[in-house]
């Protein structure tokens, strides 16, 4: 393994996997404050040389965290298939790169290569990849999906209503349904991020949900975003879900401080499998954010990228309905501004395609952050163009609760109407059956109008 | 990469200069032309444009022809969220979007400036420091605003009472505009309460860029029994101004956050500051009475 290289005559010389891989990622805060990031440009550079020239199996043999020591590591080391990996265990990370790249390497041919990946190469691809490389090879791959609804498949992009309140008062939390779905958004998911955390407000949360869903014929699924043990309690004791939910990092250790091992997301995942009223065969929903394991002080000396997508190497273990990581919601110690959230925003949805399910990054920012709305609208364009399948927005971007700023809804309609992408099929049918969007897909003179729902 | 910071510092030193260019040719320059040209008059006679910000969310309802008015101005009630606010084609109408861009000005503005001097002044704070060169590395490197610096602690050990029940600290947190809206009502409740219980306190300490832990060191330094911190909150759109306390028995530098109790959501519209302070004080008391604070007192 080469671990050196000669950049106008200076020498750069890494110790260790772990830190060409760090250094090599681009700029971002987290991996400066846990001093992680590389310390000159050049030396990002040299990084990125490095980690181009290192073979496919070099990552394999070194993965961040011992096998021994993790059972991430093992989760992703023992889903490789081993007949595709020594096809190209020989290749460079550049060879992959370029691969990727060609007109012969359809959507299907980076599928089959990518079951042969280990997270820690999809984050090294990642690192010599610009912002248009992850776009374009992200746009050649679709990852289908079924929970009630099918989401993932190519040209459809779909949208999770965010309803969420300060109190989970049960009309404050309509009030903001009726008002994203009245502007066409819900066919992802009505996912509700609750305040408190028990199995009775978390089961009445849920009958709720289902009962509206059911009322109204809505063709889509539901979610109470409460710890995975709250939400396995409500389905034991009858609760209808659709899928269950849990925030996943890329350590056992950071996993460990949400309270969640291995053990625990089978077993989850047997439950649902046999109890989710949805009858899916993608039942699980996991969030995720660069930066969690730092600040659960688990992230070993590993970069944020990388324990990124060894988080998404994680969650492939259970086939999820779709991935969603929160990228400016964790702080600006972790993604500074508008310039990381941009880049991170790719990067996530690029690594969550490579990693086989559908990927969908939350487009946001924290008041704290120096970003904007325009800021996230340009991230949104972006990832619409590289065709991701899941989005989420709230009402002018204001979550309530979570004190932070997302997409709008009505960013929704016109970022459908910018990228050509359309809503899940039975979704759209269904708003048009409401009136409110005509046969073209375009809003009709009653959307936007929340007290259609009030009957 | 420009952040803020040294934008605004470029910002601040080229009106400087405008300002010494245009001072300095006042005082030589004398009229080149004798050609008169009359200033445009400005008429300003018209009265102000309407402050967007006056309408509570509640209020604000653009729907032009909705199937059930009352019905959705009922349902507002139930939420602040944005909702009822129509649109033109698919995007937001001017008047929403300017709110929105106002409000998060605020939000921004709470984070990235600094407490008033004078209102430091005004309320006798005893100021402090903490190692955070400035507002972006505070922002980007939470721990240097749990470190006070070398200055600030002789100034603590300075003005340490000794044998005090509870140490008042105030810091800016993630919002200036929190200590600014509340410490003034906040206080004087708190101190009342205190007194009232036969607490002993002494003069607050404000700490600029700091974050809640500062409070564990100055508990180290002063040996206080409870020290209280008073912290500006994350800012959202329509709360820029919540305050949280902090309060812990003999806290210690690196101890675990579950020794903390936290009342947040301290502003007008949340738990008001008066209420908050008398609150506080009583938990003081408790936490001196069973030695404990946190998760600990919860089980009581």
């Amino acid at each position: 393994m080469k671990l050196k290289t000669v950049l106008f005559g200076k020498t750069y010389q890494f110790k260790n996997v772990n830190e060409v891989q760090a250094k090599a990622s681009e700029q971002k805060s987290g991996d400066e404050l846990a001093g992680l990031a590389a310390t000159s440009t050049e030396e990002r550079a040299a990084a990125k040389i490095v980690l181009a020239d290192m073979l496919l199996s070099d990552i394999r043999n070194n993965p961040a965290v011992p096998y021994e020591l993790d059972d991430v590591t093992r989760v992703i080391q023992d889903q490789v298939n081993e007949a595709v990996y020594r096809e190209i265990k020989n290749w460079t990370v550049g060879d992959l790169r370029d691969f990727m790249m060609l007109y012969s390497s359809t959507g299907p041919i980076i599928q089959r290569i990518a079951t042969g990946l280990t997270s820690e190469m999809i984050a090294a691809v990642t690192k010599i990849m610009s912002n248009m490389d992850l776009i374009y090879v992200a746009k050649k791959i679709d990852n289908v999906a079924t929970c009630v609804t099918t989401i993932g498949q190519r040209g459809i992009a779909a949208n999770r209503a965010l309803p969420n309140h300060q109190t989970d008062d049960i009309d404050g939390i309509f009030a903001e349904l009726y008002e994203a779905l009245a502007y066409g958004v819900g066919d992802a998911m009505l996912g509700l991020n609750p305040v408190q955390d028990t199995v009775e407000s978390t089961s009445f949360l849920l009958h709720k949900l289902y009962d509206f869903r059911m009322k109204w014929e809505i063709p889509t699924q539901n979610c109470v975003l409460s710890h995975i043990t709250t939400q396995m309690a409500a389905l034991r004791k009858g609760a209808p879900l659709d899928m269950i939910f849990q925030s996943i990092a890329g350590t056992q250790k950071a996993n460990e401080s949400f309270g969640v091992t291995t053990a625990m997301l089978d077993d989850a995942y047997d439950l649902g499998k046999r109890e989710c009223v949805s009858g899916g065969k993608n039942i699980m929903y996991f969030e995720t954010g660069e930066g969690s394991e730092l600040s659960a002080d688990a992230h070993l000396g590993v970069d944020m990228l990388t324990l990124e997508a060894r988080t998404y190497g994680y969650a492939r273990r259970y086939d999820p309905f779709y991935v969603m990581s929160v990228v400016g919601f964790i702080g600006p110690e972790y993604i500074y501004d508008s310039v990381q959230q941009l880049r991170a925003g790719l990067e996530e949805h690029f690594m969550g395609t490579l990693s086989l399910f559908p990927m969908g990054v939350d487009v946001c920012y924290t008041n704290h952050m120096p970003a904007s709305q325009n800021d996230s609208e340009n991230l949104a364009l972006l990832l619409a163009h590289a065709g991701m399948p899941a989005f989420v927005t709230a009402p002018m971007g204001d979550d309530i609760m979570l004190n932070y700023q997302l997409l709008g809804n009505h960013d929704w309609q016109t970022l459908l109407e910018l990228s050509g992408l359309k809503r899940v099929p039975e979704f759209e049918k269904w708003l048009q059956k409401m009136e409110i969007l005509d046969e073209y897909g375009m809003f009709t003179a009653k959307a936007g109008d929340a007290s259609i729902f009030l009957k | 990469m420009i952040n803020e910071a040294t934008l605004k510092e470029s910002i601040r030193d080229i009106i400087k200069n405008v300002i010494k260019e245009e001072l300095a040719g006042a005082a030589t320059a004398e009229p080149k032309s004798t050609v008169k040209v009359s200033a445009t008059e400005v008429n300003d006679s018209d009265g102000f444009v309407d402050d967007v910000t006056l309408a509570t969310m509640n209020e604000t309802f653009y729907v032009p022809d909705p199937h059930d008015r009352e019905g959705y101005m009922k349902m507002k009630e139930f939420t602040s969220g944005r909702l009822g606010i129509w649109r033109a084609g698919p995007r937001p109408l001017t008047k929403a979007y300017l709110r929105f861009l106002a409000d998060h000005s605020a939000a921004q503005n709470a984070v990235w400036s600094d407490v008033d001097e004078s209102l430091v002044k005004e309320l006798g704070f005893i100021p402090l420091a903490t190692v955070a060169v400035d507002k972006s590395e505070y922002i980007k490197n939470p721990n240097t605003g749990k470190k006070l610096t070398d200055e600030a602690v002789e100034t603590v050990k300075k003005n340490t009472v000794k044998n005090l029940n509870v140490q008042i600290v105030f810091a800016d947190g993630l919002s200036s505009r929190a200590i600014e809206k509340n410490a003034a009502d906040f206080l004087p409740a708190f101190e009342q309460g205190l007194k009232s219980l036969g607490l002993s306190f002494s003069t607050p300490f404000f700490v600029t860029n700091g974050r809640v832990a500062i409070g564990d060191e100055i508990g180290e330094l002063t040996d206080a029994d409870v020290v209280a911190v008073l912290c500006g909150e994350r800012p959202g759109l329509n709360s820029t101004g919540s305050m949280g306390a902090y309060i812990t028995y003999k806290p210690t530098m690196g101890m675990e956050e579950a020794r903390r109790t936290v009342i947040s959501n301290i502003h007008k519209q949340g738990t008001a500051p008066v209420e908050a302070g008398a609150q506080i004080a009583e938990l003081c008391q408790t936490m001196i009475k069973h030695k404990m604070s946190g998760v600990d007192l919860k089980l009581i």
